[in-house]
Formats: C-alpha cells, sequence, structure tokens
C-alpha cells in the first residue's frame, strides 16, 4: 500500500545523500551495477545527488514503508521519472532506501528500473 | 554506531566501471578498479562506501579524459572562488557548474579542455578573467604606430571611417592611374581587427592587396602592416 513517506525522514536521508562524507552512505554492490548499466555517463556521486533531489522535490513524496529488512532502521521505497545523460526519454528509476537508527548512515538498497 | 555498521568486515574488491567511447556508434568498454568496500558477515552482502565512488568516479573521469567533480571542487577551492563566480568567470550557467562539482553530471568535453588547463597550471585565473572582461566589453580600435593615424583618431575618426577613407584613397588613386604611396602601420594586437585569411602574415601589402584592405581579416600575429 502507498503511503506518503515522513518529511522528517526525506530531509535527514537528503542531506545524508547530498553531503556525501564518508562512512555516511552504504551503497550496495547490486544497485551499483544497475545504476551504472542504465547509462555509460552514469556516476556513483551523480546516483547520491540523483536521489537527494528526488527526496528535496516539493510535495508530498509516495511510497511503501519496509519492516521487514534484516538492517534496523526505517526503511522506505519510491519510484520517480528519470532522464539519464544519454537517454532520449525518461524512465521510471525504483529505489529503497533505509536510513539506520542513528540517523547518520543511508543505505541503498536498490536503484532500478 | 550502529549495529549494523560495526559487524560490517572491511575487504577490497574488483569493480567493474564502464568508460564510454567518445567515438559514435562505439561501445563503452569496461575496466576494473580495485576498491576498498565491507562485507556484512552475516549475510555476505557487499556495501561500498563514499571512499569507493570517489575512487570509482576519479578512474571513469581519468580514463575519459575529463576532470571528476572532487576535482572540479579542487579546482575552484584553488582558485578561491565561489560556483558562481567560476562560472562566470567561464561564461556558463551556475546550475550547469554545480551539476559538474556535484557529480549529477559529466563536465562537458568541450570545456574540459579549459578546466584541464586551469587545473594543471597552463592557464591562470587572470587570464581567464582578462578574456572574460575582452567578450563582455566593446572591442577597442586598433592601437596607430602611424602620426598621421594618431592625428586621424584625435580628431574623432573611427576604425570604420579610417578604412572608409582608405578605401576612397584608393578609389581616387585608381581613377587618376595614380599609386597612392601614403605609408600607414597599424599594430594589430586588438580583437577589432578580425581573424586572418594571409598566410603567413604580411609584414607590408602591396597596392592590389590593400585593394582588398577592408575585407582581409589581419591576424594577431602580424604586428605591422603597411598599406601603399
Amino acid at each position: 500500500m502507498s503511503i506518503i513517506i515522513p518529511q522528517r525522514w526525506r530531509t535527514d536521508v537528503a542531506a545524508i545523500l547530498d553531503q556525501a562524507q564518508e562512512e555516511t552512505i552504504l551503497l550496495r554492490k547490486r544497485p551499483r551495477r544497475e545504476w551504472f548499466n542504465l547509462d555509460d555517463e552514469h556516476t556513483e556521486f551523480g546516483l547520491y545527488a540523483l536521489l537527494a533531489d528526488e527526496l528535496s522535490i516539493a510535495g508530498n513524496l509516495y511510497g511503501k514503508v519496509h519492516t521487514d529488512m534484516v538492517e534496523e532502521g526505517e526503511c522506505y521505497s519510491f519510484s520517480f521519472r528519470y532522464r539519464p545523460p544519454t537517454a532520449e526519454g525518461e524512465i521510471e528509476l525504483y529505489t529503497k532506501l533505509n536510513l539506520l537508527p542513528d540517523g547518520q548512515v543511508v543505505i541503498i538498497y536498490s536503484a532500478h528500473t | 554506531m550502529n549495529a549494523f555498521t560495526q559487524r560490517l568486515v572491511r575487504i577490497e574488491v574488483e569493480e567493474p566501471i564502464r568508460i564510454p567511447s567518445t567515438v559514435p556508434g562505439e561501445k563503452a568498454r569496461t575496466i576494473l578498479v580495485k576498491v576498498p568496500a565491507m562485507r556484512d558477515p552475516k549475510d555476505g552482502e557487499i556495501y561500498f562506501g563514499v571512499e569507493a565512488s570517489i575512487i570509482l568516479d576519479k578512474a571513469k573521469a581519468r580514463h575519459m579524459g575529463v576532470l571528476a567533480p572532487q576535482e572540479l571542487a579542487e579546482l575552484r577551492k584553488r582558485l578561491g572562488l565561489t560556483q558562481k563566480e567560476i562560472a562566470e568567470v567561464l561564461q556558463i550557467g551556475e546550475k550547469s557548474w554545480s551539476r559538474w562539482e556535484t557529480g549529477r553530471e559529466i563536465v562537458s568535453r568541450s570545456l574540459n579542455l579549459l578546466l584541464m588547463a586551469l587545473y594543471e597550471g597552463r592557464v591562470n585565473l587572470p587570464w581567464l578573467r582578462a578574456q572574460c572582461l575582452q567578450d563582455k566589453q566593446p572591442a577597442p580600435a586598433p592601437r596607430l604606430r602611424s602620426r598621421g593615424f594618431e592625428v586621424l583618431f584625435q580628431q574623432g575618426m573611427t576604425w570604420n571611417t579610417l578604412t572608409d577613407a582608405l578605401r576612397a584613397t584608393r578609389s581616387a588613386a585608381n581613377l587618376t592611374g595614380m599609386h597612392h604611396y601614403s605609408h600607414f602601420a597599424i599594430y594589430t594586437h586588438t580583437p577589432a581587427m578580425p581573424a586572418a585569411k594571409i598566410s603567413p602574415p604580411p609584414r607590408a601589402v602591396t597596392h592590389s592587396q590593400a585593394s582588398q584592405f577592408s575585407a582581409v581579416k589581419v591576424p594577431a600575429e602580424c604586428e605591422e602592416l603597411c598599406v601603399a
């Protein structure tokens, strides 16, 4: 069921992704490779910035809450439209992010179409 | 600290990165780069941190021949400029610079040449600022050496009226069947003098060449042009 992702969570996660300080982001191997397979001009910082931008958009962001993750924390997934650098059209990107309990670390579980 | 991050074990892995080709139609090549990573002993999942992202993005940029986002930020800070200021100097939008510096987009390949020259110290900020100012200001009149021209300019003659006068003089000389031998020396170090079609740049032009004078564009390295 789709819910409105809490603004507080969005703000915290967007700030971490935007600043991209060491030891604050954990990107799983699979989403890293999937992100790079989407466009040859993709960069890792490009993914962080894109997710930060999407979380910072005005208005509600709809997604799903995940309470069954092995890792503790507050986890949401959502989809959004995005145009890769060399693509002619937009794609729908799905992502799943977890903010760990200390509020300092974000895990990126998914970043694919 | 989180229980999860505490249990992660530091390892080193080889990760593939795709290097796009600049040749249209040619496929991207894949290279392997060693990066630090973390493994969760509980399920074997591998995670990459920001440290690995910096290494991988830099490796990609290096193989593409462009500056990495961190190098762009380093360059800007070294020059002591804000994002707005460097965008002004480079005559690009502030948003473009921001997108490159944050890694949202790979830097424009055409501008990358200039940025590389700046980064490697082959071009400096005063020079770049001078170019920027030159583009914003109207082109200055050519600096003339001949006393005759100095007088004419003091009397309010402009570059256009000068060339008109030369044309008129030539026409009159042609009509009367006489050569006009007034010698004028013109320094051509200013952008008001257009780019050249003459190669090698002439030290002096003949009367017949002078007839094309208004159409001829003189190169910056041509120090002196004598119109006979």
